[in-house]
């Protein structure tokens, strides 16, 4: 199967549609008139360098943050208009695996994951126990239920926060930087894990990393964004093949070139001249 | 038409730029402040819906006594005692100069239950509990644990801010009630112990000047008051801290520093409206 056409081909199969989407925090934008598409059932990754918004989009998909214009739409259900109940409404329908994993800190490993469960549904302890357990097997630390989230390693930590992100079966899982920090092995175990479970539970996954090559391994579908907007997309080979000299850059690490070395200065004899 | 102009020979330049940015910088402060006001204004509201919608879960409240109020306990009450023992003491020198002795009891009774109570109990509190509810709402920002429970469709003022205010609000007139019985012990056991005032003349008089509603009352409100502020400047403080090291030991100093102030400020209005109203 084809992303591209997958991605071209309408809105039928996107389970998220951006549309010209301006954001910044200041004056300064960060997005502008950005739109893309997240192709439902897949793993869709979004890289780029630091600081061009990748984790601000996945602030603007999860509502948490409003564009000033343009708009967001999961599901056929606009997140940039909900507000309150129904906001949270479209939030019981993604999962969300922060970058230091967010674990509470005040529960133990069982109850970080039962959280969700007991906050949003009436299901008798007997049920919520079973359906913990589930979660803590598909992330391989049913032994590690006692555990307090301090006594948990970053690896580990961060599959504990996967079982709690998918606890409510999610139609979408949205990792933030889910490869930063970790051990080759806990990269693997991450990375098998977001492939497995996205094609298991039938979820749409959106990995944002600045990793290009776990990121093209796992991703079907590709997104660079930088200078407020998408710099280039399609499937991990088109990426890999692309001729865009920015893309090209992000791709293969390069020092210099369209995304400048120096940070915009004087002239450095200028600089040394005065004072 | 003429033309107002300030020479450059006459002012310097410099001199007209530090102008410049001295009145700039007073009009970012007053922005800032009125920011702040706002602020407050928009952290107060949901507050307050999420104190209302947590009650149907007690259980969440009955935590948050435990650690902000139960956890309170030692320091108040050895606190309280020291301050009653002084206070005693004090009482006793000056009191039996005009050979008035007898009338420790109600005075130490009276300044405990009005003032010293309520007042050193939220001071105790504020460095005890408000600086702790501080730094573990500005660490759970700085982690992310409040984003995370936003993006599980959880609202943190229901789950987080709410419960924490309730104990708050529940506690420091509990707290202050214990920190004023424990005060009157010390005083007796340096009144009547040391000092051999009549046992019975010291609770007696206590029992014939003190007014239930007029001190015991009062002095409970003025600690709920207390506990409002205190708790709603540590909450308040701990939501918006700087997710860093340094944002939230700041954030905790401003907790302690501000709400002592505001407790002072406001105990002098609240003294003044209880017990200096038209007679």
């Amino acid at each position: 199967m084809n992303a591209r056409t997958t991605n071209n081909s309408s809105a039928e199969d996107a389970l998220i549609t951006i549309e010209n989407l301006e954001f910044g925090f200041s004056r300064e934008l960060i997005f502008k008139g950005m739109s893309l598409i997240i192709p439902r059932g897949k793993v869709t990754a979004i890289m780029g360098p630091s600081g061009c918004g990748k984790s601000t989009l996945l602030g603007l998909i999860g509502g948490r943050l409003k564009p000033k214009r343009g708009s967001i739409n999961f599901a056929g259900r606009r997140v940039d208009k909900a507000r309150g109940k129904n906001l949270y409404a479209l939030r019981r329908e993604m999962g969300m695996l922060f970058q230091n994993s967010a674990l509470l800190t005040d529960l133990d490993t069982f109850e970080n994951i039962a959280f969700p469960l007991r906050e949003q549904t009436a299901l008798p302890e007997e049920i919520i126990r079973i359906i913990v357990k589930m979660k803590l097997e598909l992330v391989g630390l049913r032994g590690a239920a006692e555990l307090q989230p301090a006594e948990l390693s970053g690896g580990m930590a961060r599959r504990v926060a996967l079982a709690r992100a998918i606890a409510l079966d999610p139609r979408l899982v949205m990792y933030d930087e889910p490869f930063v920090g970790l051990d080759p092995i806990s990269m693997g175990v991450i990375v098998k894990l977001i492939r497995e479970l996205n094609d298991a539970l039938s979820l749409t996954s959106v990995v944002v990393t600045h990793d290009v090559q776990e990121g093209l391994s796992i991703a079907d579908y590709v997104y660079i964004l930088g200078d407020q907007n998408v710099l280039g997309h399609g499937t991990a080979s088109e990426i890999q093949n692309s001729e865009d000299p920015m893309v090209r850059q992000f791709i293969q690490g390069l020092p210099d070139g369209p995304v400048p070395y120096q940070y915009p200065a004087n002239p450095y004899a200028d600089d040394l001249r005065h004072d | 038409m003429v033309r107002y102009r300030i020479s450059t020979r006459l002012i310097p330049m410099p001199m007209i730029y530090a102008m410049i940015r001295t009145i700039g910088e007073l009009g970012a402060r007053t922005v800032g402040m009125v920011r702040w006001a706002g602020k407050g204004a928009g952290f107060l509201l949901p507050s307050f819906l999420g104190m209302l919608a947590v009650l149907r879960r007690p259980r969440l409240i009955i935590q948050q006594l435990y650690s902000v109020g139960v956890l309170s306990m030692v320091i108040i009450v050895i606190a309280g005692f020291f301050v009653g023992m002084v206070l005693g003491l004090q009482g006793y020198i000056q009191l039996s100069a005009y050979k008035a002795e007898s009338a420790l009891g109600l005075g130490v009774a009276l300044t405990l239950s009005r003032e010293l109570g309520p007042v050193v109990t939220a001071l105790l509190f504020a460095g005890r509990a408000g600086s702790a509810l501080t730094a573990e709402i500005g660490l759970m920002r700085a982690t992310e644990q409040l984003a995370a429970m936003e993006m599980m469709a959880v609202n943190p003022y229901e789950r987080v801010i709410g419960p924490r205010f309730w104990a708050g609000i529940i506690s420091m007139p509990l707290l202050a009630a214990m920190f004023s019985v424990v005060g009157i012990y010390g005083s007796w056991l340096v009144g009547v112990g040391q000092f051999g005032i009549d046992h019975g003349i010291f609770w007696s008089t206590m029992e014939a000047g003190v007014d239930f509603g007029e001190d015991i009352l009062n002095g409970v409100v003025k600690s709920a008051i207390f506990g409002v502020v205190v708790t709603g400047i540590a909450l308040f403080e701990g939501y918006y801290a700087k997710p860093t090291s340094e944002g939230v030991s700041r954030a905790t100093t401003r907790t302690v520093v501000n709400s002592s102030l505001c407790i002072l400020a406001l105990d002098y209005l609240l003294t003044s409206l209880m017990f200096a109203g038209p007679a």
